[in-house]
């Protein structure tokens, strides 16, 4: 059985100045296993992916490739090497095209002469992407003008294009709609029956369940157990992730729908260049659930929500008052968090105080003065409340795992003021126990008359928290669900394709 | 421990102008703070303390400005025209300051509406405020105005005063700076502009501020440049808006802006600056010599700030 371990970790560790991110791990990666990772956020499973991935170097312990010492210096070399990620955050550059973000590092491979032979690079880039079944994307488009899910799936067809023997996935299908997602299943399934392996990170506990033949939990760093598909149970996983147990149901009992019939948000036949005559209310004391494969124009209506997308035709009125701009759209109280959370949410460079306290000026306010006192209180009342990870408030956000950045993205519409709340993904990443947390505060909010919409993948929170979903295809409203009991899955995923 | 480490990057500037006091001053056998030199400092730092502590709203927020020099020379030309013709030195004052007000709103105004880099406008805005006062100046019979028949003692000999003006400004602009939501935003929109608007950052309204505050901080400075020399001509204010980024450059602002920028970093800049450049002539350095220390010490500080922002943390 031996041969068949194609990694194996020794020990490994790694710190970050006085932060131990990881603690002695060991691990086996078979050859025809599907691996699952899990843990609470900043328990160490991007850490330790970064490490076999030659992002980080490890403080101690060492690596095995097929039973030779091996410790990459950088992800060209891992990639040489047979080890591909697909790593949690953007790993794009914006102004680049397409073509040239799968083959930055490897321009060499298309020279010419002197220059880099785009013609073939292109070529070998749509190949590349037509081989995870993408057809639709021209290559020789900068990034930045897709939408964060293609950005994705542009960054899993750079990592396929080596035909890794190992490749780590590293919490991406919680960006990806249903359609996305089948890719990923699709492309973990053929590499195992290649014999070849994958490290599978996720926190849809049912999903890993699903996908995975055996799941490695990690708890603050350190190994905790190694559990076969055949003995897997969501309470014990969940119980040895967290270390205590947990409760059943993650979502809100009731079924009592909305608390008023007062509209805050109307659409009239709304149309932009994505979204096709939309005519929707938005209601206080609502949650509106949004939901649509990628491409249905989901994302781009939560941002005509917030005044960032201007409307073509149509018009969209806050309390009657007809939305024009961001400007407007933040004095009408509308907050708004994006699912592309760190270029246009977070403070990447700044404090988790400041990035917490700055959309929540306007109630910190004394006269004019903003104390620093105050800041503080309100900064730490919502790091406990969200179980944010840090040493302090002090601490950069770009040094937080990435769950914990969507807590600090979470954390700054709650308590700010706003009265209508978009939450494009609010819980992208979040570990099982804080997502409960944050449902939770939704909930409350709803009760207090907010006017909530949820856009998310995650069809399972949009049947568990909303009131009313509404499911888009191709820019149009393809269907209205309404809150009950027996609401399936199997009942929407029809809407969608 | 956490504690210096939180205030090193504040020490490390105040060290430095600890340090250079020291070293010219015992350079120069304390020649260097003798109160003749004390004074004359205190006149240099004037106008250049209170122009950059204004300049670092611009900086905080991501702007660039180059255009201070021939603002000076605008608002100053403004001033004794005024003076002259009123006998006001307050009427003066104010003119100075609205004309160098007016010439940042042009500025911050076309920035916006047009989308350009805001150097850009600057330079646009410098050639023109220079060509204007070259082409008044040359109409004047001596080349020059002078300052007739008012009194601007106060602005030019009065020391106490002068230490005063850059206290007030100092404190009052760092409260605004530090704890209001128009100092924070202006150093949130230098950090990521995109994430500034969607945190409810008035984007456009704070830009606006943040150059009015530079233009009366420039307008002010005008007045104590006129009072000086007593007169404007084509020349006044050259240079000035290099030596206010070799101070703020000094004085170890990033030049990119962002929540981590210090207004101290103004006040230390300019105060460090105006020393070495004293130290330098006191121990007998050719003035052109010192220029080129200038350049030196702007590119040193330059190629030192740009490697700290390069150490950016991996993608995770
Ligand atoms: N560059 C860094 N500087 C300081 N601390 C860091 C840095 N990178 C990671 N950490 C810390 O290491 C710990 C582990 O982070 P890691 O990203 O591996 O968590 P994770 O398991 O991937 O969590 P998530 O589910 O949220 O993605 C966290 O506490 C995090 O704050
Ligand atoms: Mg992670």
């Amino acid at each position: 059985m031996e041969e068949q371990i194609l990694l194996r970790t020794l020990g490994l560790s790694k710190n970050f100045g006085d932060v131990k991110a990881l603690d002695g791990v060991s691990l086996d990666i078979k050859r025809g296993e599907i691996q699952g990772l899990i843990g609470e956020n900043g328990s160490g499973k991007s850490t330790i992916s970064s490490i076999i991935f030659g992002i980080h170097k490890a403080s101690a312990g060492s690596m095995e490739l097929s039973r030779t010492l091996y410790s990459p210096k950088s992800p060209m070399e891992a990639r040489q090497n047979g080890i591909s990620m697909i790593v949690q955050e953007k790993d794009t550059i914006d102004m680049l095209s397409v073509a040239e973000n799968i083959f930055l590092g490897d321009e060499k491979e298309f020279k010419k002469g002197p220059f880099v032979d785009t013609a073939k690079m292109n070529a070998e880039a749509k190949k590349a992407l037509s081989d995870i079944g993408i057809k639709d994307i021209d290559v020789t488009e900068p990034v930045y003008r897709f939408s964060f899910e293609t950005r994705k799936l542009i960054e899993i067809a750079k990592a396929l294009y080596y035909k890794p023997e190992l490749i780590i996935i590293d919490e991406t299908t919680t960006a990806l709609s249903q359609d996305g997602r089948m890719k990923i299943y699709e492309i973990m399934r053929k590499q195992k029956e290649a014999n070849k392996a994958v490290l599978f990170i996720s926190h849809d506990l049912p999903e890993l369940m699903e996908t995975c033949d055996c799941l490695t939990i990690l708890r603050d760093g350190s190994f905790v157990k190694k559990i076969e598909k055949s003995d897997f149970s969501e309470n014990e996983i969940k119980k040895s992730m967290v270390g205590r147990t947990v409760s059943e149901n993650l979502y809100r009992n009731d079924f009592e729908g909305r608390m008023t019939d007062k509209v805050a948000v109307c659409m009239e036949n709304v149309k932009t260049d994505l979204l096709d005559n939309i005519n929707l209310n938005l209601y206080e004391g609502e949650i509106l659930g949004i939901g649509g494969l990628s491409g249905s124009g989901m994302h781009e209506l939560g941002r005509v929500f917030a005044g960032l997308d201007r409307c073509n035709e149509g018009e969209v009125k806050v309390y009657g008052e007809k939305l024009k701009d961001l400007a407007q759209a933040l004095r009408l109280k509308i907050g708004y968090i994006s699912k592309d959370r760190d270029t246009e949410t977070l403070f990447l460079a700044e404090s988790i105080k400041d990035n917490l306290t700055i959309s929540a000026w306007n109630i910190l306010k004394r006269g004019f003065l903003i104390l620093p006192g105050d800041e503080k209180k309100f900064a730490e009342k919502q790091i406990e409340e969200l179980k944010i990870k840090c040493s302090s408030g002090n601490q950069l956000v770009r040094e937080l795992s990435g769950g914990n950045k969507q807590k600090v993205s979470f954390g700054k519409l709650i308590g700010n003021g706003s009265r209508i709340m978009i939450l494009d993904s609010p819980t992208r990443g979040v570990d099982v126990g804080v997502k409960t947390t944050m449902y939770e505060l939704i909930n409350n909010l709803k009760h207090e008359g907010h006017a909530i919409v949820i856009i998310s993948e995650e069809l399972p929170e949009l049947i568990g928290m909303c009131d009313r979903i509404l499911i888009l295809k191709d820019g149009a409203i393809s269907k209205e669900f309404e809150r009950k009991p027996d609401l399936k899955e199997t009942d929407i995923i029809n809407y969608l394709i | 421990m956490k504690k210096i480490k939180e205030y090193q990057s504040e020490l490390v500037k105040w060290i430095g102008l600890v340090l250079v006091t020291l070293v010219f001053g015992f350079w120069s056998d304390w020649n260097l703070l003798s109160a003749y030199n004390l004074n004359s400092m205190i006149e240099t730092a004037t106008p250049l303390a209170i122009a950059c502590i204004g300049m670092a709203f611009v900086f905080a927020h991501g702007g660039m400005d180059i255009s201070s020099g021939a603002v000076v020379a605008l608002a100053a030309l403004g001033a004794v025209v005024i003076m002259n013709g009123t006998g006001s030195i307050v009427l003066g004052v104010i003119f100075a300051m609205a004309s160098s007000m007016v010439c940042y709103f042009v500025n911050v105004i076309v920035t916006n509406k047009f989308g350009l880099m805001s150097t850009i406008t600057s330079l646009a805005i410098m050639f023109s405020a220079r060509g204007l006062v070259t082409y008044i100046c040359q109409n004047t019979p001596n080349e020059s105005i002078s300052i007739a028949n008012v009194d601007v003692t106060m602005f030019k000999r009065n020391h106490i005063f002068m230490v005063l003006m850059i206290a007030v400004v100092m404190i009052a602009l760092g409260i605004i700076f530090n704890y209001t939501a128009l100092g924070k935003g202006a150093r949130a929109i230098g950090d990521n502009e995109k994430s500034a608007g969607q945190n409810g950052v008035a984007i456009d309204q704070t830009k606006i501020l943040c150059y009015l505050i530079a233009g009366i901080c420039v307008g002010i400075a005008a007045v104590f440049k006129l009072s000086s020399t007593g007169m404007v001509q084509s020349s006044t204010g050259n240079g000035f808006e290099m030596d206010i980024l070799v101070c703020l450059v000094l004085g170890g602002m990033s030049l990119s802006g962002g929540m981590g920028t210090k207004i101290s970093s103004a006040l230390v800049g300019s105060l460090t600056y105006v020393i070495l450049m004293k130290g330098l002539t006191i121990i007998g350095m050719n003035p052109n010599t010192v220029i080129l220390v200038k350049a030196i010490v702007f590119l040193i500080i330059i190629y030192i700030t740009t490697q700290r922002t390069n150490l950016k943390t991996l993608p995770r």
